[in-house]
């Protein structure tokens, strides 16, 4: 790439780091064991 | 130790180059992969840290989007097309006429063509970085991180 007529070189000391950090794994939540189906009450 | 003359990273336009087979990735067009959650690093095979005063090492870039397309680096290819985006450069640094030499890089805003939502979907997450959907260039704004 041509960029032209350079100039002086200067630091940059970003007060972040610019790079993403990368997303913890989700991990699957368990399968629920199906609750037991539960009698109506009789009243 | 001396004093950084900026503590924010210069944002500028460049262009990657994806592959058209395998997992998508970005590649400077001579070849070398920019890691992905990793600073992309200069070398040179010279005795100094990049980018080098009076050598051509350094990671490039254009100053802005209007720059970086009358160098023609969007232009696609037969075996990989290009996506264009913003990066943010960090590090010894050479400011120029119409752009930089850089020690440092990591992408910041990619703009990948809508016929390929799929890897734009897989640079998003690979990355972990802002992916647009565009194919006209003109309607890209220019001043974006």
């Amino acid at each position: 790439m041509e960029i032209g007529k350079e100039k002086k070189k200067i630091t940059v000391e970003p007060l972040e780091d610019p790079v993403p950090r990368r997303e913890p794994e989700r991990e699957p939540e368990p399968e629920r064991e199906p609750e037991p189906r539960r009698e109506p009450v009789k009243t | 130790m001396s004093q950084p003359d900026l503590v924010r990273p210069i944002i500028a336009w460049r262009a990657w180059a994806v592959h058209r087979k395998g997992p998508p990735r970005l590649e400077s067009f001579n070849g070398a992969p920019w890691p992905p959650h990793h600073r992309m690093e200069a070398r040179c095979n010279k005795s100094h840290e990049p980018p080098g005063v009076g050598c051509r090492c350094g990671l490039y870039a254009a100053k802005d989007k209007p720059t970086l397309i009358e160098l023609g680096y969007q232009h696609y290819g037969d075996a990989w097309f290009a996506v264009i985006g913003t990066v943010k450069l960090w590090g010894g640094l050479i400011p120029a006429e119409w752009g930089y030499r850089a020690e440092y890089g990591y992408p910041a805003t990619l703009h990948v063509p809508y016929e390929i939502p799929d890897v734009a979907i897989a640079l998003r997450r690979t990355y972990g970085v802002r992916v647009r959907l565009s194919n006209n260039l003109a309607l890209i704004p220019n001043e974006e991180e």
